[in-house]
């Protein structure tokens, strides 16, 4: 299982974090350590951009809602970036759709963010 | 050249033009396995001509009442075998998964609730949900000191 994660600042209010492969067992730790590096250094309005993950599996699901916890405490906001429809399937199936902001584009996501 | 633990069975079904598949795959009771069950489950679904989207969906299956098993099954220290057996007839595929863990029927537990605000949210609890929606029909049972989870899933389906 690979995966491939980047991180990047959009106009210092958002932090972009961009997976791509699979989000399992064995990668959700790694995603986990760098969506709380982030929290912990005080970025509470994050996007995390899905366009490249073709797997997710309920742990995966577990760190994002856990995230979006922790950055909810501190008044912030996840969106995610997803546009591939088996994703969006077990999002809606888990009822994470209720949740999370699911945008089309990085550039959607954010226009929601700053104007939340 | 097939691994040990992979047994792979291509045969006719008895409907005419119904090519039916057979793999089993048996994996010890570790995390580091479930590549293995991926890889093998990705193969099975490969030659069995199922679609992409259908494949993702058995393995997402499979891993979640795996992962389960694994992690929360077994009292003692000691290795043990989950046999994972894949059958494909005709649009159906069925999934039986035989393991000597604590006996627990995964479909029996609380489902998680999908209305309650993010605060109230847990964070566990969706890949048993998961399972049940991907799934057309679900039977566990125990006996002996082997569960036996038979899972069917229906290919091509929309949606």
């Amino acid at each position: 299982m690979e995966i491939k994660i980047e991180t990047k600042s959009l106009e210092e209010i958002a932090q972009v974090i961009e997976v791509q492969g699979e989000i399992d067992v064995y990668t959700s730790p790694r995603v986990k350590e760098i969506i709380t590096e982030l929290i912990e250094k005080g970025n509470y309005n994050l996007i995390i951009n899905l366009e490249g993950v073709r797997y997710i599996d309920s742990t995966g699901l577990g760190i994002l809602i856990g995230a979006l916890k922790r950055v909810r405490e501190k008044d912030g906001c996840i969106n995610l970036v997803c546009n591939n429809p088996q994703i969006k399937k077990i999002f809606n199936i888990t009822g994470l759709v209720k949740i999370f902001g699911i945008f089309k584009s990085e550039e959607e996501a954010f226009s929601s963010l700053k104007s939340a | 050249m097939l691994p040990e633990n992979v047994f792979f069975s291509p045969y006719e079904s008895k409907n005419p033009g119904n090519k039916a598949l057979n793999k089993t795959i048996i994996i010890k009771n570790r995390l580091e396995e479930i590549d293995i069950l991926a890889e093998e489950a990705g193969e099975f679904c490969n030659t069995a001509g199922i679609e992409k989207r259908d494949a993702l969906r058995i393995r997402l299956i499979l891993e979640e009442l795996i992962v389960n098993t694994i992690s929360y099954g077994y009292t003692d220290e000691s290795e043990h075998e989950i046999s994972v057996d894949l059958n494909k007839n005709g649009e159906q595929v069925e999934i039986t998964i035989k393991e000597d863990s604590v006996p627990f029927d995964p479909f029996q537990a609380e489902p998680p609730d999908l209305e309650s605000p993010l605060e109230e949210r847990k964070t566990g609890g969706h890949g048993i949900h998961l399972v049940k929606n991907l799934s057309e029909s679900l039977i566990y049972h125990s006996a002996d000191n082997i569960n036996t989870t038979t899972i069917t899933f229906l290919t091509g389906k929309t949606g």
